[in-house]
């Protein structure tokens, strides 16, 4: 079965001989919770926004569901891939069930407007996500949670195969992000998207929740396969410049994060 | 929708035609209400003439300048709230981003130097545009584009503008053009209240607005910002290049004639926005009406309010200045 996303030597800057990105490479392998995790600067923002033709690379391609993702209309990948942006920026205040159905912008022309068939599709992504019962606040009144989960319907509503979450559970609490990643985790294994990625500051979290994980630094991917596989100490401690160590939980094991390295 | 906003949608559609007909009946020169009832029953063929005078102050003075208001409130309050959406910025309009100074500009320019002929619209339409590229270029260029950017390039380029504007009736071949171009640039409906000019107006203005309305929902998926709006598969620039043009076709339509208007644009879509939420699929529809309800009202001030007509530019800004402190208060909440 062919992956629903691979991205090969992608080669990205913001300022010309300056690159973020590196000949970055990773796979989404099918039905997984794909984690990409490296420190700060590290280029994983950059990487999504390839992903999603936001930003031209210098080199390198994405495969989205067998295609190059250069020969696919943007409307059309947006009905392939559903975005979560890290922070949302709205000035204006919409209501819920308004802010869900702006993610069926893909299923119109220019001059369409969301109909019956949209309201429930948007619907039907806020049932998937249990905020049935905030669809008729404003986007504005929800709490931190309360407005990720509204972003992830919103991406959900373009009913996308693969989903990209840029740090879904930064600034969240200890409830909220487990609600995240559980119901990420629940979008997968219903097979309601096909693929999830997403950028991860936190490697303990990783190892909890993601099924295939690649680590981002200094713009290249230096490990990339299961987690008990890429989140040792050794590379962590290369990449983040700091001890962890690996403790079993429950048959699996997690990686704690101790001190700074050399201390 | 909530009960709420049903009833405020509702009743600003139906302020307008209201507004509008009891506007008929407001004016310097007495004329009875039963007098200005039989002109309008004349005009739908129902009676007979109630005399000639009668007539031409009703259908041939108040009538077009009513409409003459209403359509400019229209084409203010459309482009502000579609301006503000697609520079997700609640401070702006055509005003203050300078669109309606240069359209202004490019007006006199043409009324000083051009054959009567030429039409008017069309210089003001290109330094509208030129105008508000240059704003953006200069907020976005310099100031990262954020709203305090985009306000204060709209200062610089204003400024500029009333510069070159100076210079234009500095110019002036004759005094009696130096005289039209002062008057006409302190905004004042009167000049505009002749069918025929009336019909020029609605010319621009009618495609722009009904293309303005069809985009309604397009302009909430630009308020989301480039990024978000590009995953969802919307081609930013494309889109806003489109509402730009609009907009300043909607300035210049109406600056043309009635001259530089502020604050009606900034205002009517946050009154609008309070009353029915901000999702453009009502704001762009009820910006249309209560635009045509508050321009309407606002020149019924300057025909009766003194002896004297007051230009409708210092009237608007007047009610403006106050009402813009009050929905800064109410509505800053709910922007971030």
């Amino acid at each position: 079965m062919t992956s629903p996303l691979v991205a090969e030597g992608l080669e990205y800057g913001y300022a010309a001989g300056r690159p973020v990105l590196a000949g970055a490479g990773f796979t989404a392998p099918s039905g997984m919770l794909t984690c990409i995790l490296g420190p700060n600067g590290a280029g994983k923002t950059t990487l999504l926004r390839i992903i999603l033709r936001i930003l031209e690379p210098w080199r390198g391609r994405v495969t989205i569901c067998g295609r190059d993702w250069r020969t696919i209309p943007r409307k059309m990948l947006a009905r392939l891939v559903g975005y979560v942006p890290q922070s949302t920026q709205t000035v204006f205040s919409y209501r819920v069930i308004d802010y869900i159905m702006m993610g069926r912008a893909p299923y119109h022309g220019v001059l369409g407007v969301p109909g019956r068939r949209d309201e429930e599709a948007a619907r039907k992504a806020a049932r998937l996500l249990g905020i049935e019962e905030l669809l008729d606040r404003e986007v504005t009144e929800l709490s931190g949670g309360q407005e990720r989960l509204a972003v992830i319907a919103r991406a959900l509503a373009q009913e996308p195969r693969i989903l990209v979450l840029d740090e879904p559970t930064a600034h969240l609490d200890v409830a909220n992000r487990i609600r995240v990643m559980e119901t990420l985790k629940t979008l997968l294994s219903r097979r309601i998207i096909e693929a999830a990625i997403a950028t991860m500051h936190d490697p303990t979290t990783a190892c909890l929740y993601c099924d295939h994980t690649a680590i981002l630094h200094k713009g290249r991917v230096v490990a990339e396969g299961p987690p008990d596989e890429t989140l040792t100490p050794r590379i962590l401690a290369r990449v983040y410049g700091v001890e962890f160590r690996r403790v079993p939980l429950d048959g699996r094991e997690v990686v704690i994060p101790l001190r700074l390295h050399g201390r | 929708m909530s009960p709420r906003r049903g009833l405020a949608g509702f009743l600003t559609v139906a302020s307008t035609p209201l507004v509008i007909l009891l506007s008929l009946f407001l004016g310097r020169y007495p004329l009875p209400p039963g007098r200005v009832l039989d002109c309008l029953a004349y005009a739908l063929h129902l009676s007979h003439s109630p005399g000639e005078a009668a007539l031409a102050i009703v259908l041939l003075y108040r009538a077009p300048r009513v409409v003459a208001a209403a359509v400019t409130g229209v084409a203010l309050s459309v482009s502000g709230a579609a301006l503000q959406s697609m520079l997700r910025n609640p401070l702006v309009d055509t005003y203050i981003l300078s669109i309606a100074a240069g359209a202004g500009f490019g007006a006199a320019l043409a009324l000083a130097f051009l054959p009567p002929g030429f039409p008017v619209e069309l210089l003001a339409f290109a330094m509208a545009l030129a105008a508000f590229f240059t704003v953006l270029a200069i907020a976005w260029g310099w100031g990262g584009g954020s709203i305090i950017a985009l306000v204060l390039s709209g200062v610089i380029v204003n400024a500029f503008f009333s510069a070159m504007l100076s210079l234009v009736k500095y110019f002036a071949p004759n005094p009696h053009k130096l005289a039209s171009i002062v008057y006409w640039l302190m905004g004042d409906i009167g000049q505009a209240a002749y069918w025929p000019i009336v019909a020029r107006m609605l010319a621009l203005t009618l495609p722009a607005t009904l293309i303005l309305l069809a985009l309604r929902w397009r302009l909430n998926l630009l308020s989301l910002g480039d990024e978000e709006a590009m995953a969802l598969g919307v081609n930013p620039a494309r889109e806003r290049l489109i509402v730009a043009v609009l907009c300043a076709l909607l300035a210049a339509a109406v600056t043309s004639y009635t001259g530089i208007i502020g604050w009606v644009g900034l205002i009517v879509p946050h009154i609008v926005r309070l009353a029915t939420g901000s999702d453009n699929r009502r704001v762009i529809l009820y910006s249309v009406f209560a635009g045509a309800t508050y321009m309407v009202l606002a020149d019924d001030l300057a025909r009766t309010l003194l002896p004297e007509e007051l230009p409708i530019g210092v009237l608007t800004t007047l009610m403006g200045a106050p009402l813009f402190i009050y929905l800064l208060r109410r509505a800053g909440r709910v922007w971030r």
